[in-house]
C-alpha cells in the first residue's frame, strides 16, 4: 500500500435495494489534492461520500485511510475526517458560541485557531445569540466555521455551497485552498463550479 | 476533561436550555401518580398496598416517554454524525447519552420518590427501600430502552412503536423493583429482589452499547 | 456442514432449493400431524384426574415448545446476520417471527381453554402463562418494527438487532416472572409435565411436536420464498422502469 495516500478507495461498488448506485470506483487522494464529484441528482454522490466517511458500508471494495482499513466513523482516535453534509448539526437552543466551543473542545482546537476562523467568516457579532435565530445561510456559515477549524486531514463535503451568496462562496474557496495548502485533502460533491486549481474530477 | 464528560455535560446543558422533554417527563411522573388514588379510591389500606407498584409504574412510563428522544434530536440534526467522526467510538457516545439521560430523568425520579411515597400513603419507614430500588432500577430502564430508541431513529418515527418494543423488555425491572417493596412490607425482606435487580445492570451495560450503536449505524445506511 | 451452509447462502440458490423441497416438508408435516391427532384424540387414554380435557395438551404443549424453539432459532440466525453479515440469516429470522407469534398465540388460547375446566377460570396469573404472554408481546413488537421499515433490507437487520435484545431479556423475564409468581401466588396449579407422563400420552405429544416442527420448516420456506420473490420483483421493477444513470 502506498502510505502517501491519505484516502484510497479500491473497486468500490454500492447497491441499494437491488439498485446499483455505483460500481468499480477507484479514488485515491494525496496530500494537497482535491477531487470534485459531479453528477445529476440521484446519481449517488451523497451515497459515495457517506461510504467514504464510513457511515454506510459498501457492497464490495475497500477503503483505506492512511493505508489502514479502519473507517473513520468507527474507531478513530482523533478526527480523521471532517464531514459537511446536508444537516447542520446545530442546536438551536444553544448560542452560536456554545455550539462552536463544544466541537472545538472535543477536537482539542487551539483557541487561537478558533478565533481566527470566526474572524474569517465575520461571525463575531453573532456569537452570543441563540443559533435558532440564524437564517439558513448564516447556519451554513456556522457549519463552515466548524469545518475550518476541524483538525482532520481529509474533508468530505456534500454540496458545501448551498445557501451561500457569491461573497461567501469566495470565502469557502479560500478555506478550501488553505486546507489544501496545509497538506489536507478534500472530496467534494457539488453542482456549482468552485474554482480551485489542479482539481481532479469524477463524474458519476 | 475527557470527551466522555464533555458529551454528558453537553446533554445536560441541552436539557437545562429546555430543548428536550426531560422536564415534561418528570411532570408526567407526578401526574401519573395522581391517577392511582383517583382511579382506585383513597382508602388508605388499598393505597398502601399498591403504593410501591404505582410509583414504579409511573417511573417506568416517565422514562419511556423521555427515552423516545434519547438519540432522536442528535440523529435528526446531524450532530450524531459529527460526534461519530470526532474520535469517539459510537459505543462511548451511546453510553454517555444513557448516562446523561439517567442524570436528567432517573436521578430526579429517585429524588422525588420519597415525597410521592408520602402522598400516596406508603408507610414512611419504607421510603428507603423505594429509593434504593429506584436508584438501582432506573439505570437499567435507561439502558434497556436505548436500543429500541436507536431503532426508532432508523425508522424515522417513534412514539407508540418505541413504547411497544420497550415495555415488554422493561417488565423484569418493574417486577423486581416493585416486588422488593412488597416483599419488604410483607416482612419477607426485599433484598433477594434487590440483588436480582442489581444483576440486570451489568448485563445490560455489556450488551446495550454494542446493539444500540449497531442500530444507529443502521439508521445511517 | 460448511458446504451446505455456503451453498444456501446464495439467495437465488436458496429460492430454488425451497421451491423444490417445501412440498416434501409439507407432506411430512401433514403425516405427523395426522398421526399425532389420531393417536392423541382416539388412541390415548383419558387422564384419571382431568378426563377427556387433557387431550388439548397435544396441541398446547407442542405449540408452547415451538414458541420458544422458534425464538431460539431466530436468535442464532440474528447472530449470524449481525456478526458475519450472512445474506440470508436476517431474512430467515424475519420470516420466522410470524410463525413463532402464531404458535405463541395458539399456546395462549389453548392454555386458556384448558384452564377453564381445570382451574375454573379462563385466565390465571400463572408464571408460565404470564411469560408466554410476554413472549407473544415481544413477537408482535418484532413484527411491527420490521414492517414499519420501508426498505426491507433495513427492516430485516433491525429485526435481527431487536431479536438479540429480546434474547438477552427473555431469561431475565422468565426468571423475574417466576419469582413474582411465587410471591403473589403460592404454587397451587397442577403440573402436568415431567417424566411422570404416561408413554401413551408421550407418543402423540412427540408426534405432534414433530408435526409442528415441520410446519415451521414448510412455512419458513414459503415465507422466505415470498420475501425473496418480492425483493427480486422490486429489483426488476427498478431495472426496467425507473430512470437509469
Amino acid at each position: 500500500m502506498n502510505k502517501n495516500f491519505l484516502i484510497q478507495a479500491q473497486d468500490l461498488s454500492f447497491e441499494r435495494s437491488g439498485r446499483i448506485i455505483f460500481s468499480s470506483l477507484n479514488i485515491s487522494l494525496e496530500e494537497g489534492q482535491i477531487i470534485f464529484i459531479k453528477g445529476k441528482n440521484g446519481s449517488g454522490k451523497t451515497s459515495l461520500l457517506r461510504c467514504l466517511a464510513g457511515f454506510t458500508p459498501t457492497t464490495s471494495g475497500k477503503i483505506l485511510w492512511y493505508g489502514n482499513e479502519v473507517l473513520p466513523a468507527f474507531y478513530s482516535e482523533e478526527p480523521l475526517v471532517a464531514w459537511l453534509g446536508h444537516l447542520d448539526a446545530i442546536k438551536g437552543s444553544l448560542t452560536v458560541k456554545e455550539n462552536l466551543l463544544f466541537f472545538s473542545k472535543i477536537w482539542s482546537v487551539k483557541s487561537n485557531t478558533f478565533n481566527k476562523c470566526i474572524k474569517k467568516l465575520s461571525f463575531e457579532k453573532f456569537m452570543n445569540f441563540p443559533a435558532s435565530w440564524l437564517s439558513a445561510g448564516e447556519k451554513r456559515r456556522l457549519s463552515l466555521i466548524r469545518l475550518s477549524f476541524c483538525p482532520a486531514k481529509v474533508w468530505i463535503l456534500d454540496e458545501p455551497s448551498t445557501f451561500l451568496d457569491s461573497d461567501n462562496r469566495e470565502i469557502l474557496i479560500g478555506i478550501m485552498n488553505t486546507h489544501l495548502k496545509n497538506k489536507g485533502a478534500i472530496v467534494c460533491a457539488t453542482h456549482d463550479s468552485l474554482k480551485i486549481s489542479n482539481a481532479l474530477e469524477l463524474t458519476l | 476533561m475527557n470527551k466522555f464528560c464533555r458529551l454528558i455535560l453537553r446533554d445536560i446543558h441541552l436539557v437545562i436550555k429546555g430543548s428536550s422533554d426531560a422536564a415534561a417527563a418528570l411532570l408526567f411522573y407526578l401526574l401519573a401518580i395522581i391517577m392511582f388514588p383517583l382511579s382506585s379510591g383513597t382508602e388508605s389500606t388499598l393505597l398502601t398496598s399498591i403504593a410501591g407498584g404505582a410509583i414504579w409504574v409511573a417511573a417506568l412510563f416517565s422514562s419511556l416517554l423521555s427515552l423516545d428522544r434519547l438519540f432522536r434530536s442528535d440523529f435528526e440534526d446531524g450532530s450524531l454524525e459529527q460526534l461519530a467522526l470526532s474520535g469517539i467510538s459510537l459505543e462511548t457516545i451511546v453510553l454517555s447519552k444513557c448516562f446523561a439521560h439517567w442524570l436528567t430523568n432517573g436521578l430526579p425520579i429517585v429524588i422525588l420518590s420519597p415525597i410521592l411515597a408520602l402522598i400516596i400513603g406508603l408507610d414512611f419507614s419504607y421510603w428507603w427501600i423505594l429509593c434504593l430500588t429506584l436508584l438501582i432500577g432506573t439505570p437499567s430502564l435507561t439502558l434497556i430502552g436505548a436500543t429500541p430508541a436507536a431503532l426508532s431513529c432508523a425508522i424515522g418515527k417513534g412514539g407508540v412503536l418505541t413504547a411497544l418494543i420497550i415495555l415488554p423488555l422493561m417488565l423484569p425491572v418493574l417486577i423486581l423493583g416493585s416486588g422488593a417493596i412488597t416483599a419488604e412490607i410483607s416482612g419477607l425482606g426485599g433484598f433477594g429482589h434487590i440483588y436480582a435487580l442489581t444483576a440486570i445492570l451489568p448485563l445490560s451495560l455489556l450488551a446495550v452499547p454494542f446493539l444500540a450503536s449497531k442500530a444507529l449505524r443502521l439508521g445511517w445506511e | 456442514m460448511q458446504n451446505i451452509f455456503n451453498f444456501l447462502a446464495n439467495p437465488s440458490r436458496f429460492r430454488l432449493f425451497s421451491q423444490k423441497y417445501y412440498s416434501y416438508t409439507l407432506f411430512i408435516m401433514f403425516t405427523f400431524i395426522f398421526l399425532g391427532l389420531w393417536y392423541g384424540l382416539v388412541n390415548s387414554p383419558p387422564d384419571y384426574q382431568q378426563g377427556e380435557t387433557v387431550r388439548i395438551m397435544y396441541v398446547h404443549v407442542p405449540a408452547a415448545w415451538m414458541a420458544m424453539m422458534i425464538y431460539l432459532s431466530m436468535t442464532i440466525m440474528s447472530i449470524f446476520a449481525l456478526v458475519w453479515r450472512h445474506p440470508l440469516a436476517d431474512i430467515l429470522s424475519k420470516c420466522s417471527a410470524p410463525i413463532g407469534a402464531s404458535f405463541t398465540l395458539i399456546a395462549l388460547v389453548t392454555g386458556s381453554i384448558w384452564g377453564k375446566p381445570t382451574w375454573g377460570t379462563w385466565w390465571v396469573w400463572d408464571a408460565r402463562l404470564t411469560s408466554v404472554f410476554i413472549l407473544f408481546l415481544i413477537y408482535m413488537g418484532h413484527i411491527t418494527l420490521v414492517r414499519s421499515f420501508e426498505d426491507e433490507y433495513k427492516g430485516a437487520r433491525a429485526g435481527a438487532i431487536l431479536t438479540l435484545i429480546g434474547a438477552f431479556n427473555l431469561p431475565i423475564i422468565k426468571f423475574s416472572v417466576d419469582w413474582w409468581n411465587t410471591l403473589h401466588q403460592p404454587a397451587s396449579v397442577i403440573k402436568l409435565d415431567g417424566p411422570t407422563i404416561h408413554i401413551d400420552m408421550m407418543i402423540p405429544l412427540i408426534l405432534m411436536a414433530l408435526g409442528f416442527l415441520f410446519f415451521y420448516f414448510s412455512f419458513l420456506l414459503i415465507n422466505v420464498q415470498t420475501e425473496l420473490n418480492n425483493r427480486k420483483l422490486k429489483k426488476l421493477f427498478i431495472q426496467n422502469f425507473s430512470v437509469k444513470h
